[in-house]
């Protein structure tokens, strides 16, 4: 079968797919800054530190018993994941307005929380807090070293208490 | 200058038929209409404005988030091209939808809070993919135009070999990228140092507790990644290297996928643009009419 040349409006709508999804990936590359959906895609890019190891947490208050829970699961936080409302979170605390930005960030977690209790089921809330987590001793070869009961320092970053509703 | 323009002119058109790009078309689409079929954006329409930190054209085009009701028919609209774009219908037109509203329905939740990248490559292909002729072959509207006009069969072009290249330059950039960050970030440190045991420590499963007990099978693990990261536009123009590191590099993910829980299910599904399906399909079907001739071949000598 014989073969159609492409004519020059297809040749150049060619060159031109080329030359962005080519160029710009490279661009990204060379600058590594991000533009979505292209990037130089650090993820994972720099090394963990380790001394200390830390780690900021989103955690509910149990209305019943005052206990402390992780609110980390998907079903809790939804339609964000733990990492993206952990950095959502970590954005808004280094902002200037970071108190007043922060309060209303745990106010919507709560509402949403609270909306969709009827679906997964967790304990009502009489607070929610964030708390930066830090382990000055980690062994990687031991995750255990990790655990939430060996934290070395434990600092209250933000917390709002959750209103009872009216009876 | 010939040499080049003409290396050029072999790596990006050389003339194919339409097959493998309409295969190439049916499996991306019908694979992440299936994928996405349970995506939701409604929730987020429902989110606080404070968590609002709009990022790339999103802020550029001040692009907002919709009521439920919008995003609602947005994603339903979006699915449906994605369909019709799979069965090849009015592909042109459900191609580009695809596309566009791609742009809006995996960029939305990046711009509240932290950038993921699980779906830049289906944004990108699916673009790639709408400015091609995909639909030129296996497809609802290439049998209407053989019954309507008794058009011809499409002749190989390089139209049908552009589209599959670049979205192979695309993912052996992705991967570049991702192995010059490590480099530019951490240096060697990423090898050498204790790093690839701390990337797994958060991810408490007995496969990755068993690696970190092993020191030098974590800077062998480090190693890799960089050594298949980087090399990975080599598969561009090496046959050796597309059959050894695109394989390497989709293990690495799923690898990724089951220690870590990390969900890049749609880049194990882009890797079908590496498979040459026009080639597999003529060596399975030759296979098959060969076991069919066997299968119905005379007996020769035996009973008389």
């Amino acid at each position: 079968m014989s073969v159609t040349p492409m004519s020059a409006a297809r040749r150049g709508v060619a060159h031109a797919a080329i030359a962005v999804v080519a160029g710009v990936s490279l661009a990204c590359i060379a600058t590594d800054r991000e533009y979505w959906p292209f990037s130089p895609y650090p993820m994972f890019a720099e090394l963990v530190p380790t001394q200390p190891y830390a780690e900021v947490v989103l955690v509910g208050v149990r209305r019943e018993d005052g206990a402390e829970f992780s609110l980390r699961p998907h079903k809790y936080i939804r339609p964000f994941d733990w990492s993206r409302q952990r950095v959502a979170l970590e954005q808004l605390l280094e902002r200037p307005d970071g108190g007043a930005a922060v309060a209303r960030a745990l106010a919507d977690c709560a509402r949403r929380y609270e909306v969709r209790r009827v679906r997964h089921h967790g304990p009502a809330l009489s607070a929610i807090r964030v708390y930066r987590l830090e382990w000055h001793h980690v062994n990687p070869r031991n995750s255990a070293s990790v655990d939430v009961d060996r934290v070395d320092r434990r600092v209250l970053l933000a917390e709002l208490t959750v209103p009872t509703e009216g009876r | 200058m010939t040499r080049l323009r003409d290396a050029w002119e072999r790596f990006w058109f050389e003339p194919v038929s339409p097959m493998n790009l309409a295969t190439c078309r049916i499996l991306f689409f019908g694979s992440f209409a299936l994928w996405y079929r349970a995506l939701d954006l409604r929730p987020w329409a429902g989110v606080d404005e404070v968590f609002w930190m709009p990022v790339s054209y999103f802020e550029h085009l001040r692009l907002g988030v919709g009521s439920p009701a919008q995003l609602g028919w947005i994603q339903a609209v979006w699915k449906g091209a994605m369909w019709c774009s799979c069965l090849g219908l009015a592909t042109r037109a459900s191609t580009a939808l695809s596309a566009i509203l791609g742009f809006y329905v995996l960029g939305l939740p990046n711009n509240f809070g932290k950038t993921h990248h699980f779906d830049t490559v289906v944004v990108l292909i699916s673009a790639i993919l709408a400015l091609s002729r995909c639909g030129d072959a296996w497809s609802v509207d290439r049998l209407f135009a053989r019954w309507r006009t008794r058009a011809p069969r499409v002749a190989p072009q390089g139209e049908y070999s552009w589209p599959v290249r670049l979205a192979q330059v695309l993912m052996a950039l992705i991967f570049f990228g991702a192995g010059i960050s490590k480099l530019r970030h951490a240096g060697l440190a990423w090898i050498f140092s204790e790093n690839m045991a701390m990337i797994f420590l958060p991810f408490s499963n007995s496969w990755a507790e068993g690696i970190v007990q092993l020191p030098w099978l974590c800077h062998l693990l480090a190693a890799g990644t960089i050594a298949i990261e980087t090399g990975a536009p080599l598969a561009l123009f090496y046959r050796w290297a597309r059959w050894t590191i695109i394989p390497s590099l989709w293990v690495m993910q799923v690898g990724i996928l089951l220690l870590m829980n990390i969900k890049f299910q749609p880049y194990l599904i882009c890797y079908l643009f590496w498979v040459r399906w026009d080639w597999l399909l003529e060596r399975t079907g030759a296979a098959l009419r060969s076991a069919r001739r066997v299968a119905v071949a005379p007996q020769s000598g035996g009973d008389r």
